[in-house]
This record gives C-alpha cells, structure tokens and sequence, in this order.
C-alpha cells in the first residue's frame, strides 16, 4: 500500500451563491419532487393517526347506542331496579333455580316479565355529581385564583402546585379508600350519598384547581392593569375582569372534571352502599347507589337481563354527561362578551 | 419652528421670571427627586430629577430600553405589580411621598389614571367597560352611570360613534376607537392626572391625530405625563420633554436609562444643552 493521498480532485461544487440563485421564470420548478412526496406521506399519516384515534371512540359510542337504545325507555330511567332479576330469569327453569337457592319456590312456565329500570341509578348519579361538583368546583376555582392572582411563586403556592400534581396521579380507588377509612368508619358516618360524593369531590378538585389556573393564566396581564389603573383592588379585578374573561375555559375545565366524576366506579364503591328504589336514593345523608356502579355490577352479574340494564345504564350516563356538558356551555356563553 | 423657537430662547430668556427651566415650575404636581428603579437588584433606571407642572403635557422621550415607561409607571405604583421591583428616592405628589408607608396604591391610582401602550377595553360591553370606574367608586344608579358614560365618551371624542351600540363589545372596535374608549374609561373616574404610555403606537396616523388633539383638549382638566417613542408627537402635543438615554457600563455591559435633559419642549428641540439629546433629536443617534 502506497502512503501516497490520492490525488485533489477538483470539486465541481457550484458556490453557495449559484445553488442559492433560481431562475426569474416561477414556473420551473425548484422545489423537489421528494420534498412533495414527503408532504404527502406526511399529511396520510395523520390522517391516518386521526381515524385509528376515532376508531375506538366511534366502536364505543356506537356499540353502547346500539345495545342500549332499545333498553332506555322513560320508564327505564324512573323504575326501582328489579331486585330479584336473576331469580326472575331462571324462574322457568327449576333445577338451575335450585342450584343457587335450594328453598326457591319453582314455578314451572315462561318467566315472568321483568321490568327493567334504573331510577335510583340516574337519581343518586345526579345527587353525588352535583353534591362532589357543588365541593370541588367552588373550592378548586379559589384555590386557582390564590395560585394565579395572588401566590404567583411564592412558596405556598409552589407547594400547593406540587401537592394538585401529585393528587392528579393519585388512583381514583386511593380516594374511595381514604373516605371509606376517615368518613365511613373513623367518624362512624356510613355509607351514604354524601360519603361518596366526598370521594368524587376529592377526585375533581386536582382537575379543577390546575384547569382553572391554566385558563387564568390565558387572561392577559394589561387586563389586570387595566383595571388596577382604575383603582380596583385585586380582588374586585379578580371578581369583575378576570373571572369573566376566562368564564369559558373554567366551565371547560370544571365540566371535564363532572363529567369524570359522573363516571367514576372505583371511589363509590365502598362509599355508597346500595339502594333499589327511587326513594332509597333520593337522599343525601342516606345510601344511594349510582350508574356506574350499577354497570359493575350488573356484568359481574351475568345472566341475559343484566347485561341489557348496563348497556341502557351506559347509554343513559353518557346522555347525562353530554347534556350537561352542552348546558355548562350554552350558559358559559350566554355570560361571556366577544 | 426650531429656527424662530431658537433665535426668541436666547440663554437671556431663560432666567427671565416665568420662564421655565431645570428649576420648579409652580404648581409642581410631581416632585421627583434621585429617582431610581431596580428589577430583582438590577438598576433599570437612576437618578430621575424632575417636576411634572399642572394642567400640561410633559413628554418622556428616548430610546428603548432607557427606563422611560419605567418612571412613567412609578407615578401612580404600576411597579408595584411587578414582583422584585423596588423603586428608591424621593416621588412626591402634592408635596406627598406616594411611595410612604401609610398610602395606599390603590388610592393612588384613583387620582392618577394610566393609559396603555395597546388598548386594552375589557371584554365587556363599551358601557361596562366605561362604567368600570364609577362602579368601584360606588356609583350604582343606573341614571348616574348613564350621564357620566356619555360625559366620559364625549371628553374622549367617541361619543358621536359608539352613542347607538353602547351595549355591544368594546372588543368590536377599531383599534383607535379601543384607545379613545381607554381614555374615557380612565376620564370617567376624573383622575387628577393622566399617565399616558406610548398610547398612539399600536395606532395610525389618522387615530393618532384624534388622540393628539384630544390631549390638547383634556389638558385644561387634567394634568398629562405621556411616554412617546415619537419625537414629532413631543414636539407637535408638549410642553415639557424629558430625554431619557442609556448608558452602558463598559465593564459589565448592565445597561441603565437615566435622565439626560428635562426643559420645555421648545428648548430641548431647538437649543438642547445636551449634545446626547441634541443627537437624538436631529436624528444623529447611535
């Protein structure tokens, strides 16, 4: 092997300024065709992202419209849920009747018609969602108008900041427990409609809190000058700028933390004992039982009827949930100047 | 105007009686005395010197960065809202130190109204965002709020425009429309003084024009310190200028806006003492 470098080639390498220069003429074309393939690979995949991402949400809504629909009627959403369902089903058939309850009176025949209903459901859904939301809301939304308008970066509010965080991660079941521990049986309290909505309440209030601090933040600072300049003090600006601007996002944020707490299983569990009829659930202080727990426990039930009521009880709490969502909107805007 | 302004202000007439100058013009509304402005330690601006005369128009004017907002908005505790300000020396107003521990900024502000550099109406409707002021002064009655929303918008020549939709958003209005509708808000709580910061620069010249001569206007009423980066509009509204400037410390390049020359608008542009503000004006900066 000869040391010798290979020989200079001279590079043909036009100067930065020639490859820069195009023709006056705009109709050649200087951008390259890869650069339009790139494009339109590009613009594919996300259109691509978009649909995988609607797939699950349109196989969900779709599925529980379609399974539940024929289930939710008026006198679905306002009848006691049936207590003997399962009994009910098998009623026409003596032996496997037996195998569950062996002094079952069998009553040979078709089975008798089975009323379906989950009033108490739908009442105690709207009791503790309103109950949690009624705590958490007013609450989380002072809480972020000390961390926005008034700590900023001080200490406390960094702390509180941190402590929002970590009860975001906070499993939803941890917050049944914790009231089921401190309300339920430190305090002797039982369960109730209230205990639960405790629970629900302590599940919003992270959202609410850092929601609302996120939509105060987009209030923009000559706003708040403005009005100091008027000679307002920071809680009137507080009061008659800054919460009307960011109206919008704080009803946004607050649905978003509703609509999770109406649909939570996991912290009324151990809370909210269990209750049959509208009357039962009509309560606060009392035991109520909700949708979503009615969901789980109708499938663990199994059978042909209880999988009918969840489906309708599904239906019927994402009907809720979206109607009050589309309410908490129309009056957000009905209050807000563009 | 320089050369005529120039050959009638001969150094003679400054010490003729009344003529003004460095010395205290009488009535001082403000008084400021080795005035500077710190930001979390760092000296925005130092030792300001200067008296604001009643029922004139006092203009700041200088480059960026020379700390003239930032004296503009110690006049009524602005500062106070930015955290790690500190302001030092002596600010007096009516003889009162506004920075002693026993007045309240929110007082302050009720006397010395701000206008601001963008329009910023509240998004409310025009008659809200006017009677924003009287309300915090407990003004409730509908048919007081009523004549004071007219006499405001009339003060700030926006009356005749916005007279039929004064339940609409203040936020439908055109940028100079917006900064009227400021200073009727700011008028409709008869201020003493006017705080105005750069409050024709988001504007054009035919808004810009309406706002000049509506300070003409308000000037009889009120007392105005205005921060122009314009020097035409000093020239053509003012009475008094300040130029402000920047100085770089060579060794560790912080930079501090002082004060360099404070005299009436006439003198600073025709036969400035200064050859900094001299540059300045006749365009020879930098």
């Amino acid at each position: 092997m000869t040391s010798v470098a290979p020989p200079e080639v001279e590079t043909a390498e036009p100067t930065l300024d020639a490859r820069l220069r195009v023709p006056s003429d705009v109709r050649v074309a200087t951008i390259k065709g890869r650069r339009f393939a790139r494009n339109r690979v590009t613009t594919a995949a996300m259109i691509l992202a978009f649909v995988l991402a609607a797939i699950p949400l349109t196989f969900v809504i779709g599925n529980v419209i379609l399974k539940g629909a024929g289930v939710v009627t008026p006198s679905f959403l306002t009848s006691d849920i049936p207590t003997k369902a399962a009994g009910d089903e098998l009623s026409g058939d003596c032996e496997r009747l037996r195998l569950y309850d062996p002094t079952a009176v069998c009553q040979e025949g078709p089975a008798p018609e089975t009323k379906l209903g989950m009033g108490p459901a739908v009442v105690g859904t709207l009791i503790t969602t309103a109950l949690s939301a009624l705590m958490a809301i007013p609450l989380g939304i002072l809480a972020a108008i000390y961390l926005n308008e008034y700590g900023k970066r001080n200490r406390l509010a960094t702390f509180i900041r941190f402590m929002t965080d970590v009860m975001t991660g906070v499993p939803s079941i941890v917050m049944g427990i914790f009231i089921y521990t401190l309300w339920v049986l430190q305090f002797g309290q039982g369960r109730s409609a209230l205990a639960a909505s405790l629970a629900l309440a302590c599940l919003m209030l992270p959202i609410v809190v850092r929601s609302s601090e996120e939509m105060l933040r987009l209030v923009p600072d000559a706003l708040r000058e403005g009005s100091a300049a008027l000679g307002a003090r920071t809680w009137k600006t507080t009061l008659r700028v800054v919460l009307p601007t960011a109206l919008p996002g704080l009803v946004s944020g607050s649905m978003l933390a509703v609509a999770r707490a109406a649909g939570e299983t996991a912290p009324v569990l151990f809370t909210i004992g269990a209750a049959n009829t509208v009357a039962q659930a009509t309560t606060v202080s009392g035991q109520s039982t909700t949708l979503s727990f009615q969901i789980y426990n109708l499938i663990t039930n199994g059978g042909t009827i209880s999988p009918q009521m969840a489906w309708g009880a599904a239906l019927t709490l994402i009907a809720i949930v979206l109607i009050l969502t589309t309410l908490a909107r129309a009056v957000s805007a009905r209050f807000t100047m563009r | 105007m320089p050369a005529e302004l120039a050959e009638q202000r001969t150094p003679t007439s400054d010490l003729a009686p009344g003529a003004p100058s460095q010395a205290a013009p009488a009535p001082a509304v403000f008084s400021v005395e080795a005035l500077s402005v710190l930001y979390s330690g760092f000296r925005a601006v130092r030792d300001v010197d200067l008296d604001v005369a009643k029922n004139e128009i006092t203009a700041f004017i200088g480059p960026s960065g020379c700390g003239k907002t930032t004296v503009l908005r110690c006049f009524n505790r602005m500062n106070d809202l930015i955290q790690g300000a500190v302001v030092e020396g002596s600010l007096r107003f009516h003889g009162v130190d506004l920075y002693a521990k026993e007045v309240n900024p929110v007082e302050v502000r009720r006397r010395i109204g701000m206008v601001f550099q963008k329009p910023n109406p509240f998004p409310k409707s025009m008659f809200d965002n006017v009677a924003y002021g009287p309300r915090l002064a407990g003004i409730r009655k509908k048919s007081e709020l009523e004549e004071i929303v007219e006499q405001a918008l009339r003060g700030a020549a926006l009356w005749d425009e916005v007279k039929d939709r004064l339940d609409k958003s203040a936020l439908g209005l055109s940028g100079g429309q917006q900064q009227r509708l400021c200073i009727a808000r700011t008028i409709a709580v008869r201020p003493e003084v006017i705080l105005m910061d750069e409050p024709c620069s988001a504007l054009d010249p035919v808004a810009t024009l309406r706002i000049e001569q509506l300070m003409q206007q308000l000037k009889s009423d009120y007392t105005i310190v205005i921060v122009t980066h314009n020097m035409q509009q000093a020239a053509r509204v003012s009475d008094r200028t300040a130029f402000f400037s920047v100085d770089v410390d060579s060794t560790s390049g912080d930079r501090t806006g002082e004060l360099v020359e404070y005299d009436r608008t006439e003198k600073i542009f025709s036969q400035p003492s200064d050859s900094r503000t001299e540059d300045y004006v006749t365009g020879r900066f930098g």
